[in-house]
């Protein structure tokens, strides 16, 4: 309407002074005369148009006189909306058109360094114009985006180029090097002291907490960038609700590396005993399913089953392997597995995943694994009896173990944002068996035996576990089922059986069939109250055990002779049912997590030879708290105390004898219930700076713990029996350690340093006497790594140690035992394809006679366009034996381990594919 | 010496990554080099290209705005934080082979991008706007150019909206070829805003063009009781040229990155081929 008005005036002016200017033109009248003229006529029209718009003009100026560059707006008195605006020109100057129909108008005179002024006028046009007194704008700070903008957020990247040299074949190699990530001897990878809790490649954990094939496996020139996912919470639908101090690692992988099968292999042999290796890994890794399958094997003494170690593992019940019986067997050395392990081993996995739509995944894991491992020792074995005389046994031993282990999981999971469902099956089965023929001598008794044992232990045992989490704006709802079953038919046999002060025993056989039953079922409620997370579950499990055993006396006329004394058959159940409730308060800089679990518990013990049932209801509370606060953005200070308790178990209730091993016999005078009730506190300071690549842990702890009944040992000749007695003993301890993780400036090099020391004070109870008994254990450690002019890599590390053990109120009887070691590595890259490494390892015992072993390997490397070719040299100086020996007070524990001689293996690296 | 080695390293990484498209230049800036040309009270942070604004990691990218006396400065935070850390790593680590890709929050965009590379200065007595852009792997230069303040015409409508807890009116215009819908704080007499954009009563607090191709959300407005220096990088090795050529180089960029770049490969496997990417500039003209 407004713009129709308008028009129509502008269409009559125009045509007015189209019509002015040619009668001017007609008229013979000179020029001034005629613009005077045309300027009346127009000014006649001016009023026409006037009526739809408001032309307001004026100056801004200030207090001092001064002209003022502002913005100028108008808008409708009432109206929040500006309606025209402009700004004032070098002079000061505005013209500002108002086109409404409102009565009152508002001009605003602003600027950021001048301020809001205004002026209410009516709608007409007018001259308005200001002289204001400046005065800064007040605004106010806003923010959209609650989050802190973070400097380093929750996701560290590491260029692997930059980290990788030469001799870097896997990408286990180079992790390592990584400031913050420490990798155990057992492959088990640690950020900031911490485990990590999920190993993805490409976002997908294929490996199900079996990392070590992928850090063993990966080439290192396959992956483009380590991430560490700090906090990391791998159920997305607790992000945010359950706080995780653990980090996790993503390996992004080169685009070459994606969506191609590449299978590498590897072969080689050697002399010394005749050795040979093999190898064959096949991995794919694409955006809807991934696959990696090794086989490996040798005889070399490499650890192929070491890879396939489970290091992190969701919710579930697990089946125990481990059975009551043993061989009695040398003590592995502490040194490197490759020098001591006399192996034939065959080892396959097969994993693959699915990515069924974009949150489900199953996947399929299984292996097998086989084994004969010889192991040839020596050891001397005294323990010093109260009545001060010596009970010395010396063994010889050769043995050998037979490993067959298969394992099977499947898992189907599901995980949104507001959906967690896991779905696993887990099958295990082992057909191991342990043999050892050895000679024991004793001056007790004037014993001379040869003794073969040998010991059945098969197992099997399967697991199902369902788990569901789900997320409903500020609650969540899980539930959580798993049940199990686990079977151990062992048995042991022994020949000779002369020293059970019989002289008519040719064998001892000891049968023990432990089967086991769990399931265990909870449902949990999660909600927030403003800043605090409540999580309450209720649950329940059933644990049904059955130990059932016989010991069986071979007389030299074949007879077998059994008694009651000798059996057992023992059911052992547990009903649980508790309330949990947990609370967790999270801000920027501090959490603060609280558990209180009340559990009732019923034991039924139900012994049927002879009968005896038992019936014990014991009510439960086993409070913790955690508390971290981050000091500043670098350092975080940490606390948490726990109150435990522990009751009974199979192990502490069956009456019959049971042979665990040739020399030992076990048994329990059942009266009551074994219980446990411990206490500890312990407190951390972390420090992390990963641009100055900076961490240092520092931790200390105590801990007490009372258990109402003491077990100790009663030596029969060479044969120790367990007994009990009816007393209430304590121990505590307390532990310090530390550890530093610096990167070095040059060649991306790492420093690292750790040290600690516990000491334990415990009442332990030996030939009818109870000792107070104390250790002290002192560690230090330091490591280095770096390159030097590109050429070499050296790694040095040096540790120490120091035991000390004794009983209170009896004379010291030894120093204490002081320990050095010693490694020095060189690698050396002669040219981009060649390189050579040679290692040094050295160390010293001060409580064993040869005071100092030391041991060198070389090796050699040679890169071809097809294959890799590996030469390696090792115990160069033919060391045949580590020698150890321990002390404490009460005995002392000499041992000499046959180690692997001299050898040469050649080894050749190809791809297939 | 050390940037030969850390570009050659670079060259050898691409090569062996096909793939991968626009990989951003290797040589960062040190922060310690930078000249204060203005100060400021007053900073004013932009989501660019942000799926839920809550989250910094659907953004494309986080952009500031620096409002002094006589300059006005705009650009990417991210790129910025990544710089300030790649300088105190690289002191830490002199001798080192490469440094890690990317320091810092990272948006969604791990490609090279015109608006997250540049810096956009506007000087308001010369009335002019100079922008400088780091241009991606393989280009021999970086470049800048100057041009007339550019201005809108915008036509405000009656529409409010309340965002950062300013109230905001909204205006449309037509600039440059494509359509745009800002919303200006009413509260805040400031006639600037992200990019390019300006020429309203308050500031720019939010504006997207109608096809939804780019979009600016303020998230914070910060101000600060003493003044911070406004600084500027040392750009004098930054070639001269002007908006309509540096536009024809991008559009060439985008259509075939290897051969604008001259890279040349010695595997002749087919699939170096590079993969066209759609060029939607926000200048059509």
């Amino acid at each position: 309407m407004k713009n129709i008005c308008y028009f129509i005036t502008r269409f009559i002016y125009v045509q007015f002074t189209n019509t002015v200017n040619l009668l001017l033109k007609l008229m013979p009248i000179c020029c001034i005369i005629r613009i005077k003229i045309f300027l009346i006529l127009s000014l006649c029209a001016f009023p026409i148009f006037s009526l739809s718009q408001t032309v307001i003009t004026g100056n801004v100026k200030n207090i001092k006189g001064e002209y003022v560059s502002a913005t100028v707006t108008v808008q409708s008195q009432g109206s929040v909306a500006i309606s025209g605006f402009t700004s004032t020109n070098d002079v000061g100057n505005y013209s500002l058109t108002y086109k409404g129909t409102a009565d009152s108008i508002i001009i605003t005179v602003s600027g950021i360094n001048i301020g809001k002024h205004q002026k209410t006028v009516t709608n007409r046009s007018a001259q308005v114009d200001f002289i204001i007194d400046e005065k800064p704008l007040m605004i106010k700070e806003a923010t959209v985006a609650a989050q802190k903008i973070q400097q380093t957020g929750d996701t560290l990247n590491y260029n692997v180029g930059s980290y990788k040299d030469q001799n870097d074949r896997v990408i286990g190699d180079v992790l390592k090097k990584l400031p913050g990530i420490e990798v155990d001897l057992n492959g088990r990878i640690t950020y900031n002291g911490k485990g990590i809790n999920k190993f993805y490649v490409e976002n997908l954990d294929l490996l199900q907490g079996r990392y070590g094939i992928a850090t063993n496996n990966i080439p290192a020139e396959h992956v483009s960038t380590i991430q560490i996912l700090e906090n990391h919470q791998p159920i997305k639908a607790l992000k945010d609700r359950v706080f995780s101090d653990n980090a996790a690692i993503n390996l992004k992988l080169k685009d070459k590396a994606k969506g191609t099968l590449s299978i590498n292999a590897l072969a080689g042999a050697g002399y010394e005993p005749i050795l040979w290796q093999a190898e064959l890994v096949a991995m794919y890794f694409a955006q809807i399913m991934q696959n990696m399958s090794t086989y490996k094997g040798n005889n070399s003494g490499y650890d192929v089953a070491g890879e396939f170690r489970t290091h992190y593992d969701y919710e579930r019940v697990y089946m125990n392997p481990g059975g009551m019986l043993s061989v009695q067997m040398p003590n592995s050395p502490p040194i490197a597995l490759k020098r001591y392990f006399v192996n034939n081993s065959h080892a396959a996995t097969v994993n693959h995943l699915f990515k069924l739509g974009n949150e489900q995944q199953l996947s399929i894991n299984a292996l097998y694994y086989t084994d004969y491992i010889k192991k040839n020792s020596y050891s001397l074995y005294e323990q010093y009896l109260p009545d001060d005389s010596v009970l010395d046994i010396e063994e010889r031993i050769n043995s050998t173990n037979r490993i067959h282990n298969a394992e099977m999981a499947v898992r189907l999971n599901l995980n949104t944002n507001n959906n967690y469902i896991n779905n696993a099956l887990n099958i295990k089965g082992n057909w191991d068996s342990d043999n050892a023929l050895g000679t024991t001598l004793s001056r007790f008794n004037n014993i001379n035996e040869s003794i073969l044992q040998h010991l059945d232990k098969p197992f099997f045992s399967a697991d199902y576990t369902f788990s569901l989490i789900k997320n409903l704006k500020n609650n969540f709802y899980s539930a959580y089922f798993s049940a199990g079953y686990g079977n151990r038919p062992h048995s042991l046999n022994v020949k000779p059986a002369n020293y059970f002060n019989r002289s008519d025993l040719s064998a001892a056989t000891q049968y023990a069939t432990l089967r086991d039953f769990s399931s265990v079922f909870r449902i949990a409620y999660g909600m927030k109250i403003k800043k605090i997370n409540a999580d309450y579950a209720v649950w329940g499990r059933a644990d049904i055990k059955n130990l059932d055993t016989e010991l069986q006396y071979i007389t030299t006329a074949n007879l077998a002779e059994t008694a009651d004394s000798l059996k057992n058959n023992i059911y052992y159940n547990t009903y649980q049912t508790g309330i949990t409730q947990n609370y967790s308060y999270k801000t920027d800089v501090f959490r603060a997590t609280l558990n209180i679990p009340l559990t009732y518990n019923i034991f039924v013990t139900e012994d049927r030879i002879p009968y005896n049932f038992q019936r014990h209801v014991k009510l439960a509370f086993y409070p913790s708290l955690t508390l971290s606060y981050d000091l500043t953005g670098r350092l975080t200070i940490s606390t948490s105390g726990k109150i435990d308790k522990s009751f009974g178990g199979i192990n502490s209730s069956y009456t019959g004898y049971i042979m665990q091993n040739y020399r030992s016999l076990l048994k329990n005078t059942f009266d009551k219930l074994f219980e446990t009730k411990s206490e500890s506190i312990n407190a951390s300071l972390v420090y992390r700076d990963a641009f100055n690549s900076l961490f240092i842990n520092a931790s200390m702890g105590y801990n007490h713990s009372t258990k109402n009944l003491l077990y100790g040992y009663d030596y029969l000749g060479i044969l120790s029996v367990k007994t009990t007695i009816d007393k209430p003993v304590k121990s505590n301890g307390y532990n310090v350690n530390f550890s530093l993780n610096k990167g070095l400036s040059f060649m991306s090099g790492t420093l690292r340093l750790s040290g600690g020391y516990s000491n334990t004070k415990s009442d332990i109870l030996v030939q009818d006497e109870i000792l107070n008994y104390r250790s002290q254990i002192y560690n230090a450690r330091g490591s280095i790594n770096f390159g030097l002019f590109s050429f070499f890599a050296i790694d040095y590390s040096l540790g120490w140690n120091m035991n000390k053990s004794y009983v209170i109120g009896k004379q010291e009887r030894f120093p204490a035992i002081r320990g050095l070691s010693q490694s020095l590595k060189i690698g050396m890259s002669f040219t981009k394809t060649f390189s050579a490494h040679i290692n040094g390892e050295y160390n010293y015992n001060n409580s064993t006679a040869e005071r100092s072993t030391t041991f060198a390997d070389a090796g050699l490397k040679l890169k071809t366009k097809k294959c890799d070719f590996e030469l390696e040299l090792n115990n160069l100086f033919n060391s045949k034996y580590y020698i150890s020996a321990s002390y404490s007070d009460i005995s002392a524990y000499y041992y000499r381990y046959n180690l692997r001689p001299r050898s040469v293996l050649m080894k050749i690296r190809f791809k297939l594919l | 010496m050390k940037k030969t080695i850390i570009s050659l390293i670079t060259i050898l990484i691409i090569c062996t990554d096909i793939q991968s498209q626009f990989i951003v230049s290797p040589s960062k800036p040190n922060i310690n080099n930078m000249t204060v040309i203005d100060s400021s009270n007053l900073r004013i942070w932009y989501a660019f290209n942000a799926t839920d604004i809550r989250k910094q990691e659907t953004y494309d990218d986080l952009q500031r705005l620096e409002i002094g006396n006589q300059t006005s400065k705009y650009y990417s935070y991210f790129l910025f934080n990544d710089d300030s850390l790649s300088t105190v790593w690289i002191k830490n680590h002199p001798n080192a082979k490469g440094i890690p890709n990317k320091f810092g929050t990272i948006g969604k965009k791990d490609t090279w991008d015109e608006y997250i590379f540049s810096e956009y200065f506007k000087n308001y007595a010369e009335h002019s706007l100079t922008q400088y852009t780091r241009m991606p792997f393989g280009m021999r230069n970086f470049y800048q150019y100057s041009e007339k303040m550019p201005e809108q015409i915008w036509k405000i409508a009656e529409d409010t909206l309340t965002i950062a807890e300013y109230l905001c009116q909204k205006a449309t215009c037509r600039f440059r070829g494509r359509n745009y819908t800002a919303w200006f704080a009413i509260d805040i007499p400031i006639q600037n805003g992200p990019w390019k954009f300006g020429s309203l009563p308050g500031l720019i607090l939010k504006v997207s063009d109608n096809d939804m191709l780019y979009k600016f959300e303020c998230v914070k407005v910060e101000l600060f009781n003493k003044k911070y220096p406004i600084k500027i990088h040392d750009y004098r090795k930054f070639e001269k040229t002007d908006r309509k050529k540096l536009d024809k180089l991008f559009k060439n960029l985008y259509n075939d990155y290897f051969n604008a770049v001259g890279l040349i490969f010695t595997d002749t496997d087919n699939s170096t081929m590079w993969k066209k990417i759609p060029y939607n500039p926000l200048e059509l003209e």
